[in-house]
């Protein structure tokens, strides 16, 4: 056997295994195609060596295979809130194939895209995972790193976790968990650790950008997720408006619904600045300028107040339209028991909101005990009228007509359901849009009605209550004891802060897990330079060598959703997995991690259970949802479809006319938001846009999306999807490529004073000008000179959006210059 | 014509290039690095992805190209060592890897470029139409993967078969009919 072989054999004993080591900064892109990678291993008696060819390898054993195909399945969680039951083909120990795995009750739902179907190649690429705990030799960031034993990087781990305890308290230490992988052990143990041990965790929906929608949908609607089932669209909607939504890339699962849709007669209209995979499926694509989202709905909503076509009726019962609103502090006008009050012609008087009987206006303006009072419609009409055609024009790019017709159509549609997207929230004071477009929705009487909605994420309905039954579905109770202390919730928007000032609490400890941190956080020098040097000990439990991985001080590794017992509970289904691989290396699971870790903190018996057993114990047999259910059946087929559930009726949300908002009514009236006179929609220009200074010296307005390739980083790195896509571009309109003497397949450098990136440049007729666009999920160790698109984003607080909540990093409100490398 | 025909429609009206067919085929078959049974193409263009018209009258038509199953495949006709197969009872052109020498005479002969030579397995590789999972009453992987339900597959030599109504109905149209090869995939 030589030497080389000897080094990359993974049957050696542990004492004559490879040492890894990353070789990190020195390979570009085009050396790693060549199948080096950027992980050399040595090894430990001082040997260099190169590992082989992964795919030559994998097709090899491949083309030998003799074994029966068997079939495993596993629950894609990864956060494209799809969640498609996957149909693993497995032969001789190994992942060779995917397929869309059927799910019960629903047979026309299976799905699997090909980020799901190629991650196995990821999954099985040992040069690419981390294969043993692994402790930074080096500079933090020079990729150095030394094999440990797991016993070894836990007692240290411990150890320095217990210093910075010691030092500026638990809440110093802090288990950050992003949206890696959703399934329960794998998200929440870390967490669930965080919260026996008294220690921080942070509440990851700002810095990642989904934020905006959640504060949107929490302002009107009173929780931060609703959606009519697409199949709902399918049925019922003549027109289904994707705004911001690029769902044909990123949520395939409900693709299918929308083009039978339109095939049925449907009009498609598609809003985003760029012509994407989604466009390609549209009747109409309004391009509009990144942030101008708000301004076209507030003008689409003054378009049809004006044409007298908004629906009264909804406005005065089920929204805010007719509650009072106190001229002299913004206020709602309240009664007797803090009831919520409207104007009663009748009797002249303000009367309770729920009196019955009474028509209450939503225009006009009433004294009530000498306060000047007016409907909150009038405050939205008010606002509303500021938007006129020319200036929606002006603030969006979308021509006058165009507006006109589209206002229009949608209120003649009668229904027309609108599909939100994150993509027009990721810009500064992001709750705008997502909030607008409801309520525009609303203005057209289009909220909780079949074919109608503005909806956000994909609806399935869940489950038919059983009467008189109060057995819960599941047995979560051990799961969410945490003993004697809890988790501190911080805002993930200061995260930043807490490293750098230890405001409002120090980061001295931080584990990440299913986070690839750096990569999908705004401003990566910061990070990198300001951030980590003010945090004493960094771990990263992860499958791969993240960017994210080579800056801590221990890397363990962590198994992918294929190598693991979990569960993922989305009624009306719940997913139950097992290993369908012998987990790669010496990786373990997140909750295996965590019960190591709290054996030595002294916290063992709040972790007395293997993930098997913890997933086990979940299910309720007394519960009617787990009638005739055999675990150890229904995790041969990956899931369990509930008898309770419904399957065949579409869901329509707030279809029942209520609203956990604090007024109980669809509200786009919010007190909450009167000190920065935004308490109706209203829109707020993009940050970078309209400063003069910088849009004078960065005149490109950039932004990055999510497409076919990337779920977010989790999907570098497979061979198959060579066929699609093997680099990240900048998509450039010609009228901006031209005068800067860029042509199609440039390479190019884009910057501004934050950082630069260089990649290929891709001049396209399908983005508006003045607009670039690359994919979001590329890491450094693809990119030319291992750049990245997080060196030009920005983490700017805005101060509305910590009043209200926090804020939301804001990836397309960036400005940029673009020019040729 | 074989008793029996498997034929393919495509409708290019749904399809949003995503190349879930193409990779999962790619998979399923245990194809080697950069080597795809099916390739996407974008009508109008040299480049994928690229689209037609001016800003912001724009368009984009993806096709997706796979093994056209012909009645009378050139590949058949030209292989020099009866790899390469038409079976009577589906309709399926096949090669067989124990036979072929990877000469790649079919790739040539082939007037819609549809196998290729797999250079790490010495042998040409093509799409069976997933005969395998079609045999055992499964969909082939690319029409029961597609997410906008784009492709139909059934028998196009029975015509009163849903894939042969569909593409009477919808006007579908074979690729180079010229060729005289008799194609078996059908684009709307």
């Amino acid at each position: 056997m030589s030497v080389l072989e000897q080094c990359s054999d993974k049957t050696l004993s542990p004492d004559l295994s490879p040492q890894e080591f990353i070789k990190d900064g020195k390979l570009t892109r085009r050396t790693f195609i060549q199948g080096v990678g950027w992980i050399t291993v040595a090894s430990a008696l001082g040997f260099g060596a190169t590992t082989a060819q992964p795919q030559a390898a994998l097709a090899d054993e491949a083309a030998d295979a003799q074994g029966e195909t068997e079939y495993s399945y596993a629950c894609c969680s990864y956060n494209c809130t799809s969640r498609c039951l996957l149909k693993g083909h497995v032969r001789d120990g190994k992942l060779v194939a995917v397929e869309p795995g059927e799910m019960p009750g629903r047979p026309d739902y299976a799905n699997a895209c090909l980020r799901s179907m190629s991650f196995i190649e990821r999954v099985q690429n040992e040069d690419l995972r981390v294969m043993y705990p692994m402790k930074r030799t080096g500079e933090r960031g020079s990729g150095e790193f030394e094999r440990i034993t797991w016993d070894q990087a836990m007692d240290e781990i411990a150890e320095r976790l217990e210093e910075s305890k010691e030092k500026f308290g638990p809440t110093a230490c802090s288990f950050y968990s992003f949206t890696g992988n959703q399934s329960k052990l794998a998200m929440q143990s870390a967490t669930r650790f965080a919260g026996c041990y008294g220690a921080t965790t942070w509440d990851i929906e700002g810095i990642m950008g989904d934020h905006g929608a959640s504060m949107g949908m929490k302002m009107v609607y009173g929780v931060i997720r609703g959606a009519h089932d697409t199949r709902d669209y399918e049925q019922n909607s003549n027109m289904i408006v994707i705004w911001g939504r690029n769902l044909a890339d990123t949520h395939t699962s409900e693709l299918r619904y929308i083009v039978r849709a339109r095939e049925r007669g449907a009009k498609i209209v598609y809003i985003d600045p760029r012509f994407s995979s989604t466009a390609t499926i549209a009747d109409q694509w309004i391009p509009i300028r990144p942030g101008g989202d708000s301004a076209l709905a507030l003008g689409m909503i003054n378009w049809i107040i004006e044409n007298d076509r908004h629906d009264k009726e909804f406005l005065s019962k089920h929204s805010c339209g007719s509650l009072l609103i106190r001229d002299d502090d913004g206020k709602y006008l309240r009664g007797a028991d803090d009831a919520y009050m409207v104007w009663d012609p009748a009797t002249e008087t303000a009367v309770p909101a729920d009196t019955e009987g009474v028509e209450a206006p939503i225009e006009g303006e009433f004294e009530v005990d000498g306060v000047t009072c007016k409907p909150a419609f009038v405050h939205l009409r008010e606002r509303a009228a500021e938007y006129t055609l020319e200036r929606t024009s002006e603030l969006t790019g979308v021509p006058v007509d165009v507006i006109e017709t589209f206002a229009q159509e949608y209120s003649d549609a009668k229904p027309a359901g609108i599909r939100m997207g994150q993509g027009m929230q990721r810009t500064f004071n992001s709750y705008q849009s997502f909030r607008t477009v409801a309520t525009l929705a609303a203005v057209a009487g289009y909220v909780g009605v079949r074919g109608g909605g503005a909806s956000h994420a994909g609806g399935t309905k869940a489950n038919k209550p059983t009467p008189g039954e109060t057995a819960p579905e599941f047995l979560y109770e051990e799961w969410s004891n945490t003993g004697e202390n809890s988790a501190n919730l911080v805002k993930s928007s200061l995260i930043y802060q807490c490293a750098v000032e230890h405001d409002p609490v120090p980061c001295d400890f931080i584990w990440f897990n299913v986070s690839n941190f750096l990569n999908q956080s705004p401003d990566a020098h910061r990070i990198i330079e300001e951030v980590f040097p003010n945090i004493s000990t960094i771990v990263v439990a992860d499958p791969w060598w993240t960017w994210t991985a080579k800056y801590a001080d221990y890397v363990l590794p962590a198994t992918s959703l294929w190598e693991y017992w979990d569960l993922y509970d989305r009624a009306p289904w719940v997913f139950l997995v097992k290993p369908a691989i012998e987990p790669l290396g010496e990786s373990k699971s997140d909750c295996e991690m965590m019960t190591m870790l709290a054996e030595r903190v002294g916290l063992g018996d709040l972790w007395n259970k293997t993930p098997e057993e913890w997933v086990r114990s979940w299910p309720n047999p007394e519960s009617s949802a787990f009638e005739g259910f055999d675990f150890d059946e229904a995790v041969k087929e990956g899931m369990w479809g509930m008898p309770t559930g419904i399957y065949d009726e579409p869901l329509i949300v707030f279809e029942d006319q209520q609203y956990q908002t604090p007024t109980g009514r669809f509200e786009f009236y919010t007190e909450d938001m009167v000190e920065f006179d935004e308490q109706v929609p209203t829109h707020t220009p993009a940050l970078e846009y309209s400063d003069p200074e910088l849009a004078a010296k960065y005149p490109l307005m950039h932004l990055t999306y999510h497409d076919r390739m990337n779920v977010h980083t989790q999907h570098c790195d497979c061979p198959s999807l060579h066929a699609v896509c093997t680099e990240q571009t900048m998509h450039i309109h010609p009228s901006d490529a031209e005068p800067r003497g860029i042509k199609h397949g440039d390479i190019i450098r884009a910057f501004n004073d934050r950082g630069e990136v260089k990649m290929k440049a891709f001049v396209t007729e399908g983005i508006m000008p003045g607009v670039t666009a690359s994919q979001a999920g590329w890491t450094p160790d693809h990119s030319i000179e291992e750049g990245s698109h997080q060196y030009l984003s920005h983490l700017t607080l805005s101060p509305a959006e910590e009043h209200y909540s926090q804020t939301n990093s804001a990836f397309n409100d960036i400005m940029i210059e673009i020019e040729k490398a | 014509m074989s008793e029996k025909q498997y034929g393919m429609l495509i409708r290019t009206n749904r399809c949003v290039g995503c190349q879930t067919c193409i990779v999962g085929c790619h998979l399923l078959h245990e194809c080697p690095e950069d080597v795809y049974l099916g390739h996407l193409e974008t009508d109008g263009q040299e480049e994928n992805y690229l689209v037609t018209g001016t800003f912001p009258q724009v368009s984009i038509t993806f096709r997706p190209y796979l093994c056209n199953h012909c009645e009378n495949p050139a590949c058949v006709d030209n292989c020099p060592t009866g790899a390469m197969a038409k079976r009577d009872e589906d309709g399926v052109v096949e090669s067989d890897p124990d036979i072929c020498i990877g000469c790649g005479t079919c790739v040539q002969a082939c007037p819609y470029g549809a196998p290729v030579i797999a250079e790490t397995l010495g042998h040409a590789m093509k799409c069976d139409f997933c005969r395998p999972r079609v045999e055992a009453g499964e969909e082939p992987l690319c029409v029961c993967s597609c997410p906008a339900e784009a492709r139909v597959f059934g028998e196009i030599s029975d015509e009163n078969s849903e894939i042969s109504q569909l593409i009477a109905s919808l006007g579908a149209v074979q690729m180079a009919p010229e060729e005289g090869t008799g194609p078996s995939v059908y684009y709307c």
